[in-house]
């Protein structure tokens, strides 16, 4: 009977042990990411309007550069150019409002055409 | 069809038309134009419809397409300087210029016409937000031109008289029969399988009813032609009828067209004594191996020799060159018409031929080669002849 206790909480000790060696290492890998070294680093912004270019394949570049430790360059945000043509001729109201006024025309032609 | 309102015409659908190849472009890449505010500056040099110059915007990408632009009778006019040229002489082409392009220019038809938006001559104007429509609306595009005859009597908008069988039951557009092919003005369906040099020879076509038949009712229609489909008439005239001859009904004919500029308004306007309804069968003036028939529906077309008088004194002096009624095919097509109850529907029946005290006395010389002398005989008749 008495061996049968040392056994139990023998096993229970490694078991104990097993649990408390995992919840370590991943303390220690969090630990990883979070260290960045601040030598050398480069202010860099990140063009946030390119994502929004019609055709452009840049914002999955520019993403990674950022998540990648130590690589943290700030780039310049270059809004896109403003399309006025499409600002106004998207805009039913604003043509609406610019139409020039309907000129009644009658027609003085006779007969089909 | 409902006229477009101001702002439907220059409406751009950006949020879709920005997902199309297309809308790739930017807009000053064809308009021309300026970034700005301001109205009036952003149109200063602007090129509202840069598909009048294919070889340069659209031949960028469809440089196989434009390349056929100057035999597209839609956008070199052609048919219509055919018969003119045929109706007049040299001296007087100089005012028919002008004549033509005061009233008749504003059919010829660019790519974005048909593609993008309603022909100006109704009105011009975006149909779809700018959206390119490969193919083309039947309402917007096709009949907005081709209304007065063709897009009525297809869609069955005269009293008593029914659509086209392909509109009615094929729920068929134009462009099911009329395809691209056709309306760009490509050399004939021949090039598809003839692509050498034997089909570069081919010659412009003159006018619609010129060069290989496109399209035509064969084509579908197969067991006729090889006389398999069991129609005795079928077997005893399809060679020198036309389809139409037996499956078209009443159509459009008109009188008199006269074309003046306005003293009041300064624009050009034209005036039709009249048209009416009839069905006339005459002799084929274009009898060749693609269209061998002996008989032809014909419509009466509203010219006479004093049609361009606001112009100058007769600048048709050579109108009898070209017949005043002119081949037609009629696009109200049914399988049963007056023509088929019998053999003797036609034969003995000169209500519907062309004969001679049915065309006016001014015009006999025009048409003699298309008016029936004698109306072929009653089965009778034909029976009882030795």
């Amino acid at each position: 009977m008495k061996n049968a206790w040392i056994i139990l909480f023998f096993v229970l000790g490694i078991v104990f042990q097993t649990s408390c060696r995992t919840q370590q290492d991943e303390v220690g890998e969090s630990i990883k990411v979070v260290d960045i070294s601040t030598e050398g680093q480069e202010e860099v912004l990140v063009s946030e309007e390119h994502n929004q270019e019609i055709g452009s394949q840049e914002s999955d570049s520019s993403t990674s550069e950022t998540d990648q430790p130590g690589s943290e360059t700030p780039v310049a945000v270059v809004p896109d150019p403003v399309d006025e043509c499409v600002v106004c001729h998207a805009d039913k109201q604003s043509l609406i409002d610019t139409a020039k006024p309907i000129e009644p025309v009658e027609s003085e032609n006779e007969g089909e055409g | 069809m409902a006229p477009l309102e101001p702002w439907e015409k220059v409406f751009v659908n950006f949020e879709t038309f920005s997902t199309t190849v297309h809308g790739q472009k930017s807009c000053m890449e064809c308009h021309g134009g300026e970034q700005s505010k301001d109205k009036a500056s952003a149109h200063s040099g602007l090129v509202s419809r840069p598909s009048e110059d294919p070889e340069t915007i659209c031949g960028q990408c469809h440089p196989d397409i434009v390349a056929h632009t100057d035999e597209n009778l839609h956008a070199n006019l052609q048919g219509y300087w055919t018969a003119i040229e045929a109706r007049s002489t040299s001296q007087d082409h100089q005012a028919l210029v002008e004549m033509f392009g005061n009233h008749c220019e504003s059919c010829h038809t660019s790519c974005g016409d048909c593609h993008i938006s309603q022909p100006a001559s109704v009105g011009g104007g975006f149909i779809d937000g700018h959206i390119f429509n490969e193919t083309p609306s039947m309402t917007r595009n096709c009949t907005a031109c081709h209304g007065s005859r063709v897009g009525n009597e297809y869609m069955g908008k005269h009293e008593d008289i029914k659509a086209d069988v392909h509109f009615r039951q094929g729920r068929m557009s134009c462009i099911d029969c009329h395809d691209n092919h056709e309306m760009h003005g490509y050399p004939s369906d021949c090039q598809t399988c003839h692509p050498g040099p034997e089909t570069a020879s081919i010659p412009s076509i003159e006018h619609r009813y010129d060069g290989v038949q496109s399209p035509r009712c064969e084509s579908c229609h197969t067991p006729v032609t090889l006389g398999n489909d069991g129609i005795l008439m079928h077997e005893q005239h399809g060679g020198d009828l036309s389809c139409q001859v037996c499956h078209a009904v009443s159509y459009t004919s008109c009188d008199g067209c006269h074309v003046a500029i306005s003293e009041t308004s300064g624009n050009p306007f034209f005036s039709t004594e009249g048209s009416y309804l009839g069905f006339f069968i005459g002799k084929n003036v274009y009898k060749s191996y693609d269209r061998p028939y002996e008989y032809v529906t014909v419509r009466h077309i509203p010219v006479d020799n004093k049609s361009f008088e606001f112009y100058g004194a007769n600048l048709l002096a050579d109108f009898n060159n070209r017949p005043t009624w002119s081949y037609t095919t009629p696009h109200n097509i049914q399988r049963n018409t007056p023509q088929t109850e019998s053999c003797d529907a036609c034969h003995g029946n000169s209500n519907l031929f062309l004969t001679i005290d049915m065309v006016d006395s001014d015009e006999v010389d025009a048409n003699l080669d298309v008016i029936v002398t004698q109306v072929p005989p009653s089965i009778f008749e034909l029976l009882s002849s030795p």
